[in-house]
């Protein structure tokens, strides 16, 4: 695990692991809602 | 433009000259000026990111792009998400512990000063020189519509900013792009309000995502692979990944804004943020485009939208531009009753695959029209004095035509901030540069905090005024503005493989990467003047080079054979 900078949890590796993967979903989520989208109306 | 549009557009940029120079006061160190004395939260580091990168092109472009070619442009943000991770994982750690003020301060530490000021140099010249056409970009097209001096415009698009830059530094900039940033946005989702809300009477957002759909606009996914296609999923997923790791990680306009963050922690949900609402916040830019491409079809397509370039092509070619819009005028007038039918609710399904076919083989026929059209215009382009595509008037044509009182000097203001809040961001991170990896390694000797504040100051000056010159001067450049829009992508591959090698391959010494980085400039730019791929792709190759030939280097190098 990363050393503590400024004393807040900011290099809890578990609490940004969350974001990553949260970010990462989402961007797997936009691109089929956008295919979906595409296949729909094109 | 109507006296109250007038007043809108003049108060609202007095409002953020003044909040500014408030924002301005207080102002004693160069931390304080560079870096913002690190104590902005995260949603100012998200809205200074967001800001920095949308230009006045991004919002008055953006839909005239998915006008004339659909939605797929928004791939090209594919990439951004990922990029984020990455820079929240390796980058910011890095920038964080180290406290730098620039990104390329840390090559100095990592490899060496001549590493660090080749870096430095390819930031300047290729962010000065952009600078530059988003000062003009904005500019040309405000002073075709208007009529307006050009030269003058360039002052005010890039003049006026200069007043907050200048005294205020970093913090002026993060407060008033929170403030630019907030009025853009509420004025483009008006505006696409506004394209439903005008469309003819029993006309709704379904009938016209159905026009735009059947017309080829709304084509967000592309998966075709072509290396020449410059947007499709693989170019905006691979590609745009290495284009943002690059812009996001390793050009100082967008990592000082980052570093102005009070602590790691903001500058992580800043960026973070910022992978979660670009790509919506592109697509809802390009909707606006794909349905103002229904609102046209449903009230008469014009021929071209920048009305100046087609009165002078009048005035050239009298006989040809009353052909091509006769011809023109007649298919859009049998669109227009085309699309009416084809969204009639009680259409049978062997009507509407009739109407369907002639109302396709009709946008075909308009596109290659159009295409002629634009061919003829590109012959006499230094005679009419503008581009020969109109993606940058669609979207104006509309505010200017359609838009009731008041709502049209706002969205004319937008385009003013978009332009500052980038313009302003890349001129402080310029002097950021200029003075912590240049004059201050160059002269080491006598600083004193004063002093780095005074000369903080004088470069932003200095490059503002450059901005405005390159400004100037690109009227006189024609076609090379193209060609200057992906100066970018020359560069920040070389730059990013830089930094990965700093990064990841710590047996790599500063005198491979120096030369790896030469080499790979010299392969990109070939790559680049023979045209073998589309300019998306040369971030990835540009970065790979670098990786090749300084792990290359380093096999073949003294110390390596000694040691055998």
């Amino acid at each position: 695990m990363e050393k503590k900078i400024d004393g807040n949890q900011e290099d809890n590796i578990k609490y940004w692991k969350k974001w990553y993967i949260a970010l990462f979903l989402w961007l797997l989520v936009l691109i089929i809602l956008f295919y979906l989208f595409t296949k729909k109306y094109a | 433009m109507s006296t109250i549009d007038w007043i809108v557009l003049t108060v609202t940029l007095l409002i953020i000259i003044i909040y500014g120079i408030y924002k301005s006061k207080g102002q004693s160190s160069s931390d304080s000026f560079l870096r913002a004395g690190r104590e902005m939260p995260w949603h100012v580091v998200l809205l200074g990111i967001m800001a920095t990168q949308a230009s006045a092109i991004t919002f008055i472009s953006g839909p005239g792009q998915a006008y004339a070619d659909g939605m797929r442009f928004v791939q090209y943000y594919f990439g951004l998400p990922l990029a984020m991770i990455v820079i929240s994982v390796v980058f910011v750690p890095i920038f964080a512990k180290l406290n730098v003020y620039t990104a390329y301060e840390y090559l100095d530490q990592r490899f060496d000063r001549r590493t660090r000021l080749f870096t430095g140099f390819l930031f300047l010249f290729s962010r000065g020189v952009s600078t530059g056409i988003s000062v003009y970009a904005p500019s040309i097209v405000f002073s075709t519509i208007f009529g307006w001096d050009v030269y003058l415009t360039n002052i005010l698009m890039g003049g006026l900013l200069i007043v907050y830059s200048y005294t205020g530094g970093a913090r002026a900039i993060a407060h008033t792009q929170k403030i630019q940033f907030g009025i853009i946005l509420t004025a483009m989702l008006i505006a696409g309000v506004m394209v439903v809300y005008l469309l003819p009477d029993g006309i709704g957002l379904p009938e016209a995502l159905k026009v735009a759909g059947k017309s080829g606009k709304l084509n967000v996914i592309t998966t075709e692979f072509d290396l020449n296609d410059r947007y499709n999923i693989w170019s905006g997923v691979i590609g745009g990944f290495f284009l943002a790791l690059s812009y996001f990680g390793t050009d100082q306009s967008q990592v000082g804004r980052y570093l102005t963050a009070k602590s790691m922690r903001e500058s992580r949900l800043g960026l973070l943020l910022n992978g979660f609402v670009k790509i919506p916040m592109q697509f809802g830019i390009l909707l606006v485009g794909a349905l103002l491409f229904s609102f046209y079809t449903f009230q008469k397509q014009p021929l071209f939208f920048n009305e100046t370039a087609m009165e002078k092509m009048e005035q050239i070619e009298p006989e040809f531009s009353q052909e091509i819009q006769a011809s023109f005028g007649a298919l859009a007038e049998e669109q227009q009753v085309l699309s009416k039918a084809l969204v009639q609710k009680d259409i049978s399904v062997q009507e509407e695959a009739i109407v369907l076919e002639k109302f396709q083989s009709n946008v075909d026929e308009m596109k290659r029209i159009k295409g002629s059209y634009e061919k003829k215009l590109a012959q006499y382009r230094t005679e009419i004095g503008a581009s020969n595509t109109d993606t940058n008037y669609v979207f104006l044509h509309f505010v200017q035509n359609y838009l009731p009182v008041g709502l049209v000097g706002l969205i004319f203001a937008i385009i003013f901030l978009a332009s500052w809040g980038s313009i302003s961001a890349a001129i402080n991170s310029l002097a950021s540069s200029t003075l912590m990896d240049f004059h201050k390694v160059l002269i080491p000797e006598g600083w004193s905090d004063a002093k780095e504040l005074r000369w903080g100051r004088i470069y932003t000056l200095i490059w503002g005024i450059f901005g405005i010159i390159v400004a100037m001067f690109a009227t006189k450049m024609g076609s090379l503005i193209e060609a200057v829009n992906e100066l970018g992508s020359l560069f920040y591959g070389a730059i990013l493989g830089i930094f990965l090698t700093a990064f990841f391959l710590k047996s790599i010494k500063g005198k491979h990467v120096f030369y790896a980085a030469l080499l790979s400039e010299i392969g990109v730019l070939i790559i680049y003047v023979f045209n073998w791929v589309s300019f998306l792709w040369l971030n990835v190759i540009g970065a790979g080079l670098v990786i090749l030939f300084a792990v290359f280097l380093k096999m073949f190098s003294k110390e390596n054979k000694s040691i055998a």
